[in-house]
């Protein structure tokens, strides 16, 4: 063992393959202690990635001359309690500011979110009167344009297109001398609207990014009918009670690591996820394989006879099946026998398992045939040994490195089987680079635009296949050095 | 006398092979029978159906206790029909036994007969054959090319071995062996497709071009081309780097032998040696490796017809399983093992005819 490590380190194909599968390793323990045990529910639930930019390209895409608009996400919990001619009102405000000449992304654009809210009610003449909160959210603009961006009596809050066209159509008339027609487009592109400004361009107009400082005002109006709002001003003034605090959202056009996809999935974190899904995978299908195949092959090359013959028949029979589609019946079935992502991932690896076991036992078998010929088995036997210190003393320790480097070789096929099971939508449920690539295979239309949804994960399952294709490479020169003569 | 025994030897082979076909089929019925796949596909047709019915009773006016009466009777009728009530053995092995006897039955879904261009319901056979055109002109196509590129370059290279070119190739197989088919085919429909436009993003044109083929054979052959060239081009590209490698590697076997060195020795030319001395003598494990990959591309590439939408025999595979057209997938099952089953008798005989120290 400590001499194939030392060969593996004297060989360039060693070394490139042992330093990714230490990169592969590192990145699987990262994502075990990172990412939460329930990191697939999370995952598979859309509304935990609604903050989410929809389809934005990474961060670091600004490198290639990308104008990155950053995500914004705030929260503010102190509010000014002010008190109007009808109701009284706790206002946060938030700080936006747009500094590249570029728009936040339009999806999911800008939301507001408020957290902790408790009723209240207020007691005027004798009685005890609810007080309604309704939300009205403005933003000042860094032109001094004041636009409402919504109202509502749902606390939770998004765009509304309707209104900040009509608004924005007639600030624009009168401070850019725009035709008002140009309500229909900014309906349309309510988000690159509120961050920009008309210019005339050749007849037509064009909505450019206005940069500079954005104030949002989230008001939350208390009004409590029949009873004067100085009240619900004083209730609201002595705290605990109302809303708590609220979140501003406004998307950016670009976001963390690897970007997001159409659900706003943070794809680095899906990413993540596959390295230790992947190494999973691969190792333990290609040790399941091997295993059986030692084990068969060892039997059925000492052991001769009918087994012999029934083995190799087996396998014969088996070499004709066609795998993948056995796989993708099984696949299709499990996904709906089962929901729990573990019990469907290893039902299929275990059919990987029991296809793929038969190469490995007939190089087994004819190896064990060879070695069982040698005098010196001959002479082990006329001393006496049995059979079981045969075949561990003798004929075990011959195999095993042959076994090992091609385990290490037949890595790879499962890692990619398993993710092309992905692909034709056989879906396990865990989050990994062939769910990704799933998914954007599904929306080919919109996510072949995408490159950072299309190449990351490929390029990480051939990185992964890569780093054991060389090991194994290395390893097969070691155990076999009839193929090292001229290297 | 030798004549006779080889033919005894190929018979047994013969009646082998045929049972493991046999086997396969049955194991295939095993797998749909017993996971409940079939009886799940029949639960769904039955649903289907009743939907149905019970919109056209409540149109006519039935209501109440005497709808779901009729319905019910209904739906044990269907139950009988599909045989749900028997167990499964019952109601897949036939099926098997039938496909056996090359009665394979007709589709029984509208969009397997429209992946053909038939007209529905189609018998299995037919769209099979409708079908398969489809694969060779990109999978056998693409493996004939590498063939012809693999033993054209392989015994120089390994005549060469350690050369740049030699670690080149090495290097080009170990890569290719990580990068999964399919995805390098998305990559080159974003690349070729979505961002530059010269090649097709979507392929379902290529039914068209091949059922017309013949009515303006140069027209259509650019139609054809058009559709094809991307697919060809990706799996030529992914495939070679394992035909290289393993061609080498029975080449490297040969090029250490004496009679290499010695015909080296003798002056004699390159191409010469690597004809006469190398080729020849490798001829048999090549032709294995040949005809099982080509026998092996005509049961199609789902994953990477997949990606390409390409209609293909693994395409037709995949729409069967996800839509439970248990006929079509018993004939593919069977016609695909069939196919690689008469390869390997094919193999049988030309080992014999290859390679003159086989006798039996």
């Amino acid at each position: 063992m400590k001499g194939v490590l030392y060969e593996l380190l004297h060989d360039k194909m060693g070394v490139a393959g042992l330093a990714i599968l230490a990169f592969l390793v590192v990145m699987s323990v990262y994502a075990a202690v990172a990412l939460p045990p329930n990191f697939p529910k999370i995952w598979n639930n859309p509304q935990a990635w609604a903050r989410y930019p929809k389809l934005v390209p990474p961060s670091w895409a600004s490198i290639f001359g990308y104008k990155v608009v950053p995500q914004y996400d705030v929260y503010n919990s102190t509010p000014d309690v002010k008190l109007y001619p009808l109701t009284a009102a706790q206002v946060f405000t938030f700080t936006y500011r747009l500094e590249v000449d570029a728009f936040p992304s339009s999806q999911p654009g800008i939301l507001v979110y408020t957290y902790g809210y408790t009723p209240f009610n207020v007691s005027y003449g004798g009685r005890s009167v609810p007080a309604r909160p309704s939300i009205n959210v403005t933003v000042v603009r860094p032109d001094g344009e004041v636009v409402t961006i919504a109202t509502g009596i749902s606390l939770n809050v998004t765009v509304n297109a309707a209104t900040v066209a009509s608004e924005l159509a007639s600030l624009w008339e009168r401070d850019y001398g725009v035709n008002a027609s140009i309500v229909g487009v900014i309906q349309q592109t309510p988000i690159r609207a509120l961050f920009g400004k008309p210019v005339v361009e050749g007849g037509s107009v064009k909505i450019v990014p206005l940069r500079g400082v954005y104030k949002f005002i989230v008001r939350i109006d208390y009004f409590a009918p029949g009873v004067p709002p100085r009240l619900v001003w004083l209730t609201l003034n002595a705290g605990g009670v109302g809303v708590k605090s609220v979140e501003l959202v406004v998307s950016g056009n670009a976001y963390g690591l690897s970007g997001t996809d159409l659900v706003g999935h943070d794809l680095a974190l899906g990413l993540l996820y596959g390295f230790p899904v992947a190494l999973l995978v691969g190792i333990f299908t290609a040790a399941a394989a091997v295993a059986i195949g030692l084990i068969v092959g060892i039997i059925s090359g000492y052991y001769g006879g009918w087994v012999d013959e029934a083995v190799q028949r087996l396998i014969d029979v088996m070499a004709n099946i066609p795998i993948l589609p056995i796989l993708v019946l099984v696949g299709y079935v499990v996904q709906y026998l089962y929901q729990n992502p573990w019990t469907r991932l290893f039902i299929i690896l275990g059919v990987l398992v029991l296809f793929s076991w038969g190469g490995m036992a007939i190089v087994i078998r004819s190896m064990t045939l060879s070695i069982r010929a040698e005098p010196y088995i001959e002479t082990a036997r006329a001393i006496g040994a049995s059979n079981r210190r045969i075949i561990f003393r003798y004929i075990l320790p011959q195999i095993v490195p042959y076994a090992f480097a091609s385990m290490v070789f037949s890595v790879p096929s499962a890692i990619l089987t398993e993710a092309g099971l992905e692909i034709l939508g056989i879906h396990i449920g865990l989050p990994g680079w062939g769910s990704i690539l799933s998914s954007a295979e599904m929306n080919r239309g919109v996510a072949f635009a995408a490159w950072w949804w299309v190449f990351p994960p490929g390029i990480l399952l051939a990185v992964t296949s890569l780093a054991f294709v060389l090991l194994g490479i290395a390893l097969e020169t070691i155990v076999e050095p009839r193929l090292r003569a001229g290297r | 006398m030798r004549a006779g025994r080889l033919a005894v030897v190929l018979a047994r082979r013969a009646v082998f092979l045929g049972i493991s076909l046999v086997i396969v089929v049955l194991l295939t019925a095993v797998i749909i029978g017993a996971t409940g796949y079939d009886k799940q596909i029949w639960e769904a047709v039955i649903n289907a159906q009743l939907r149905a019915y019970q919109m056209r009773l409540q149109r006519a006016g039935y209501a109440g206790v005497e709808l779901n009466k009729i319905l019910q009777e209904y739906k044990e009728r269907l139950i009988k029909l599909y045989g749900l009530d028997k167990p499964w053995w019952e109601r897949v092995f036939p099926l098997a036994i039938r496909t056996l006897m090359l009665d394979l039955g007709v589709t029984l879904k509208r969009e397997i007969a429209t992946i053909a261009g038939l007209q529905y319901p189609a018998p299995v056979g037919a769209v099979i054959l409708a079908v398969l055109p489809r694969t060779i002109v990109m999978l056998t196509v693409a493996e004939l090319i590498c063939a012809a590129i693999a033993l054209a370059l392989a015994p120089l290279i390994a005549y060469k071995r350690g050369s740049l070119l030699d670690k080149a190739v090495l290097g080009y197989a170990a890569l290719f062996h990580a990068v999964p088919v399919w995805w390098l085919a998305m990559v080159a429909i974003y690349v070729f497709g979505f961002q530059l436009g010269i090649a097709p993003t979507d392929y379902r044109g290529v039914i068209d071009a091949i059922n017309n083929f013949w009515r303006n054979p140069p027209v259509e052959l650019v139609k054809l081309l058009y559709y094809a060239y991307l697919p060809i081009l990706v799996v030529t590209i992914a495939l070679l780097g394992s035909w290289l490698y393993s061609i080498r590697a029975m080449a490297i076997r040969v090029v250490s032998e004496d009679y290499v060195t010695t015909a080296k020795a003798k002056g004699l030319p390159d191409r010469l040696i690597a004809r006469r001395y190398i080729l020849r003598v490798i001829a048999a494990p090549v032709a294995t490796y040949v005809i099982l990959a080509l026998a092996g591309s005509l049961g199609g590439y789902i994953i990477t017809e997949a990606v390409f939408d390409w209609p293909g025999m693994g395409t037709l595979y995949y729409v069967s399983i996800i839509l439970g057209d248990v006929p079509t997938l018993f004939g593919l099952i069977y016609v695909t093992t069939l196919v690689y089953v008469i390869a390997r008798f094919i193999l049988e005989v030309l080992q014999v005819i290859l390679d003159p120290r086989i006798s039996y």
